[in-house]
């Protein structure tokens, strides 16, 4: 069923990371990958691995969980590593490892796959420890909308954006629902949708997704109806029921996230180790 | 006869997480040949459940569903030909409809069977009759007519499959008494005139009372009470001390009942409970 799919990942448990503002949150995330990308030596890439770990544990996700987010990557994960072995540009230092027709495999083609693969799997894991299963998505596009307030100034339509992001998650199982409903209804009328070529499964579609857009535009067209005899009428002097606001925690979790820069600078400096 | 049966039904869902729930539970029912079944509950009660259970959209999680006396999962790979043998409509049929028109859409189940154009062209012709649409119809959008026009064509879309066996599911929803009455007496000329069966689902009784021959009762996931409409509503109390209105009939007879008049709270149609009351009458002037 289409329901099982884990659609925002939200996972709603209690931990150090959880209770971070989301402000907070959406630049450590932004601070932690620039940090991965700090590291040269193999004594920088295992440290940070090791605080992807250290981010798991700390966050209480279940390892499972995390593991399970990273199995659609795995084919994505392979090819680079291939293309990056292969793709080495020798230089004179270079091992050669393996030579056959115009195939040449370099000791370190193989180590910068190694290190490829470990960013993906830190920035994957970090980003998603910070930030989407830790925060609600809601509290996310909270925290989105009161950082970018400034660009208001601009006459950017922030607050706009952000009544758009909430809208569309609070539907998303609503539609996934309605797409169970309909898939039933039209399998009852003889739709066949796991049985021939390509073509026959695209044609087998339409009929779910007229059906889909026309209630999510009849969905839509009530909704903003509702609001309107709510007299919303946009950001302005609109006030939070909830203030985000910064508290200690929240600058010693930046200090902390931002000082592993300074701790790849070092480590790249005086362990030197393997680095291409 | 017997056209359809559940042996020890019992279906739950998303089983083996945290969302698991049982929505049917241990069901036995025997559903007769060229009779009208009405199927009633509260909301949640998993009548929308045994409906796709008995055209095999869910499969059981245990027990057996018989249609024709063939365990309907003894061959999984030809579950599409139950689900034309046991036509569902679904509740609110209407937002299912997609096609350019009334005609394709109504065509869509046929052409799933492969039939021939010519074949289809007559179903779609049949159907919209039995469901009382006019023919001109057929060739309008589905989005330009009316939203009880549209509830009905879906119906048709399934009639054309011409289904041994057609379960709809709360078909009057959201209709006004009227429309209700025409789309019921509709489905009793349909259900005469191709001696097919009929497994109706509501929550109203009123509906039911008058429209079905039997009556199976389903309270929180199980089968509560089933017979003929007789029989079912000769437990009028039963039926109350789980939550279900009986027909507003025999609430007044039980009431009167209850205020020592002598009638029998059997009776649920309108008629019957006028024919009871004037006895009442008839016998309070021997007393005068
Ligand atoms: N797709 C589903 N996933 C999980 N639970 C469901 C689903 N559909 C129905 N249920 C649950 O199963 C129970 C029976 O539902 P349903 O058969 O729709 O009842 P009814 O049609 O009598 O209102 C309800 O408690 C409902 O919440
Ligand atoms: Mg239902």
């Amino acid at each position: 069923m289409l329901k099982d799919i884990t659609l925002g990942q939200y996972f709603p448990i209690d931990s150090p990371i959880h209770k971070i503002d989301p402000r907070m949150k959406l630049i450590t995330a932004i601070v932690y990958i620039v940090s991965v990308f700090f590291a040269r030596s193999a004594v920088a890439y295992g440290f940070m691995l090791l605080t992807a770990i250290l981010l798991v544990i700390v966050s209480r996700i279940p390892i499972k969980t995390i593991l399970k987010s990273l199995k659609p990557l795995i084919f994505i994960v392979v090819i680079t590593g291939i293309i990056n072995i292969f793709w080495y540009q020798p230089k004179d230092s270079s091992t050669l490892l393996v030579s056959f027709w115009i195939i040449n495999i370099y000791l370190e083609g193989i180590i910068s796959a190694v290190y490829m693969l470990t960013r993906i799997a830190c920035i994957i894991i970090g980003t998603s420890v910070i930030l989407t299963y830790t925060t609600s998505p809601i509290a996310l596009t909270d925290g989105l909308e009161q950082m970018l307030a400034p660009l208001g100034k601009l006459h950017l339509p922030v607050h706009e954006f952000s009544m758009m992001m909430t809208i569309a998650m609070r539907f998303i199982p609503t539609i996934v629902e309605e797409t169970d409903k309909i898939m039933a209804a039209q399998k009852a009328r003889g739709s066949d949708f796991s049985t021939g070529n390509i073509i026959r499964r695209i044609k087998a579609i339409i009929p779910i997704l007229i059906p889909l857009f026309v209630s999510s535009f009849r969905r839509a067209d009530e909704l903003a109806i509702a609001m309107e005899c709510r007299c919303y009428r946009g950001g302005e002097g609109r006030t939070k029921m909830t203030k985000l606001k910064f508290k200690y925690y929240d600058f010693l979790w930046l200090v902390l996230v931002a000082s592993l820069i300074a701790v790849m600078i070092v480590i790249n400096t005086y362990l030197p180790f393997y680095i291409v | 006869m017997t056209i359809a049966e559940f042996k020890n039904v019992s279906y739950v869902y998303s089983k083996d997480t945290p969302f698991e729930k049982a929505a049917v539970n241990d069901v036995n029912i025997q559903f007769e040949q060229g009779k009208i079944t009405g199927i009633i509950g509260h909301t949640g009660s998993g009548k929308s459940t045994l409906s796709q259970l008995l055209n095999g959209l869910l499969k059981v999680s245990s027990g057996e569903v018989y249609v024709n006396d063939k365990n309907i999962w003894s061959e999984p790979k030809k579950i599409r030909e139950v689900r034309f043998k046991v036509g569902l409509v679904f509740q609110y049929p209407e937002y299912q409809l997609f096609d350019e028109t009334i005609r394709k859409d109504i065509s869509f189940g046929p052409k799933n069977m492969g039939l021939s154009a010519e074949e289809i062209n007559e179903r779609v012709i049949e159907s919209i009759k039995f469901v009382g649409l006019p023919e001109d119809v057929l060739d309008m959008s589905p989005f330009d007519i009316s939203g009880g026009q549209k509830r009905r064509a879906a119906i048709a879309g399934i009639m054309a499959m011409r289904p041994e066996i057609l379960v709809l599911d709360e078909p009057a929803a959201g209709l006004d008494p009227s429309g209700k009455r025409e789309i019921f007496e509709r489905l009793r000329k349909y259900k005469d005139d191709t001696k097919s069966t009929l497994i109706i689902i509501s929550h109203s009784m009123e509906d039911m009372a008058e429209f079905c021959d039997n009556i199976v009762v389903m309270s929180d996931s199980r089968v509560f009470l089933s017979g003929s409409v007789e029989e079912v509503f000769s437990h009028s109390s039963e039926l109350t001390s789980v939550g279900l209105m009986v027909p507003q009939a025999t609430q007044i007879l039980m009431e009167l009942k209850e205020m020592g008049y002598d009638v029998d709270t059997g009776a649920y149609t309108s008629t019957d409970a006028v024919s009871q009351i004037m006895k009442l009458f008839e016998g309070g002037d021997d007393h005068a």
